[in-house]
């Protein structure tokens, strides 16, 4: 086993692999965990699918699908958040439209474009294994932006999660910040997309800071725990796939979702621990 | 001549074609205890929300400490009735209080000393110090009420706003929130919004009965005719407004389901 270890890593792309699954897990972490708390989870699963559409359309002109990614994906979750915070529509209808125009637009585009489509498949499931160099350095640069976001606004975006209303009472520039927030979200959905593709983003997102928010009572402690936690998933989800070879992507988003089912099973006996013995004292 | 904490002149606010608030005037002088009573769905929290600048009037004037309200909310800071709150929200009790120091603090400006010291100063006027590191979560509704008082008193306030400050109290509990409220008075202006007239006639000073109009606003020892009067219904002595379908006292949880 451990020899076998050894021998994987002298492969370029399992250490990328690993290093790749460590720095989307840092985004995760921090991004999610506002996800889980503003429940925006549904935005979120709409950015990531619409995203698709910029890919399509970087397949169709010519130029990286990823800056496409990145374009559809920063819009929709623009539109969406103001769809949600400025009409009376029904913003989860609007939303789940939105998802699946951008979806639609993707595979139309592919349609159009001739040739090979060799990986196309990866932006669908992911493919950590091959992550190249120059995507660790924008993942990098992604988490320094991401990183920052969070610690200069960090007393802003609390207020704005916990109570936007009394934020706006004290002077707090609380859409701007929202539609920071979700430009945020959208960046780090498309930095995921490499590692689990983008139908499995929001798991990667929400599960580490689920977990964590279970355990841990205020959010710069969500924000780390998670963080670690997707580090873990992501790098055990990697060596079990490697081992058996499966899928990459969906191997780490089953080892996660094990992780929250334990969580959530370990959290309740421990309540009902904490209530007999409160209640038989 | 005596500034006014909040003049209302004439004003007229609703959603959409609808009028909630009609012609409502309404002079508060410094460091009075106002109770806005009145039924649910009278316009109080519309009223509220237009002091809060959440809404604009559609008709009329409404000054803060002689400002309008976008500079002069700045005066102004006030207590939910009952956030919305997601009880597994990971805060803090001191950090919530922090956030009543944001007006004051400008983005990309960190808290400094002196809110430390604010936020301290407010904790302990609640007697909520020893608590400071708990989670939110794990305070009972009576104590999370003092720290959203805190909260609001982090501002600095000179008007402070509490929409049913006790709705979801034990009447111990809310007797204690309302001998400090009255403590608080000495220094600061204080609105009340109820529709329980019973609990809080000890402490105000001045009464509004309000239900789309203003139909009474003076000395707060009006007597139950008077009301009637106003009103034209029966009115027993602990609601302003409310004919006798009220929901019965200590039912807090259901009387905060139905106000929506």
């Amino acid at each position: 086993m451990f020899e076998a270890i050894v021998e994987a890593l002298q492969f370029d792309f399992m250490r990328h692999a690993l290093l790749a699954g460590v720095l989307v897990s840092v985004a995760c972490g921090i991004v999610g965990t506002f996800v889980v708390v503003n429940r925006i989870v549904f935005i979120s699963g709409g950015i990531a699918h619409a995203a698709y559409g910029g890919i399509g359309l970087g397949y169709f002109m010519g130029f990286n699908p990823v800056l496409g990614a990145i374009a559809f994906a920063v819009s929709a979750g623009l539109g969406m958040a103001i769809v949600e915070r400025k009409t009376s529509e029904r913003a989860d209808t609007i939303i789940g439209v939105m998802w699946a125009i951008g979806m639609a637009i993707g595979i139309i585009f592919i349609d159009l474009t001739k040739g090979y489509k060799a990986d196309l498949m990866s932006y669908l499931f992911g493919s950590i294994l091959t992550v190249p160099k120059e995507d660790l350095l924008i993942m990098v640069v992604l988490d320094l932006i991401i990183g920052a976001i969070a610690l200069l606004f960090y007393k802003e975006l609390l207020a704005i999660s916990f109570d936007p209303v009394f934020a706006t009472t004290r002077m707090v520039p609380v859409n701007g910040l929202y539609l920071l927030l979700v430009g945020a979200i959208a960046l780090t959905v498309v930095m995921v997309m490499r590692v689990v593709g983008l139908i499995l983003v929001i798991a990667l997102l929400t599960m580490p800071a689920a977990i964590a928010g279970q355990f841990v009572k205020d959010l710069k402690q969500m924000m780390l725990l998670s963080s670690i936690l997707g580090a873990v998933f992501t790098t055990t989800g990697l060596w079990l796939s490697y081992f058996f070879n499966l899928t990459s992507g969906a191997t780490i988003i089953l080892v996660a979702g094990f992780a929250y089912l334990l969580s959530l099973a370990l959290k309740n006996i421990f309540k009902r621990y904490h209530f007999n013995s409160f209640r038989f004292q | 001549m005596t500034t006014q904490a909040i003049e209302i002149r004439n004003l007229w606010a609703g959603y959409g074609q609808e009028f909630v608030l009609e012609n409502i005037n309404i002079a508060i002088k410094e460091l009075d205890f106002l109770g806005l009573i009145g039924p649910n769905g009278g316009g109080k929290t519309t009223l509220l929300k237009i002091l809060l600048g959440l809404i604009k009037p559609m008709r009329g004037e409404v000054k803060i400490m002689g400002l309008s309200v976008s500079s002069g909310r700045r005066y102004i800071s006030y207590v939910p009735q009952y956030v919305e709150f997601d009880r597994n929200f990971p805060v803090r009790v001191a950090e919530v209080v922090k956030m009543g120091r944001l007006g004051k603090r400008r983005l990309l400006q960190p808290y400094n000393a002196k809110d430390k010291e604010i936020v301290r100063n407010a904790l302990e006027q609640v007697e909520m110090w020893e608590w400071r590191d708990r989670p939110l979560a794990e305070l009972s509704g009576g104590q999370r009420q003092r720290v959203y008082i805190a909260r609001a008193l982090a501002s600095e306030p000179r008007i402070l706003l509490l929409d049913e400050p006790t709705a979801s109290v034990d009447s111990r509990m809310s007797h204690n929130i309302y001998e400090l409220l009255s403590k608080l008075n000495k220094d600061i202006t204080i609105v009340i919004v109820s529709h329980h007239l019973g609990e809080i006639s000890n402490y105000i000073k001045t009464i509004g009965c309000i239900n789309r109009r203003l139909h009474y606003y003076g000395d707060k020892n009006l007597q139950p005719e008077t009301l009637e009067q106003i009103y034209k219904c029966p009115v027993d002595s602990i609601t302003c407004g409310i004919a006798r379908r009220v929901i019965p006292q200590n039912n807090s949880r259901k009387e905060v389901g139905d106000r929506v």
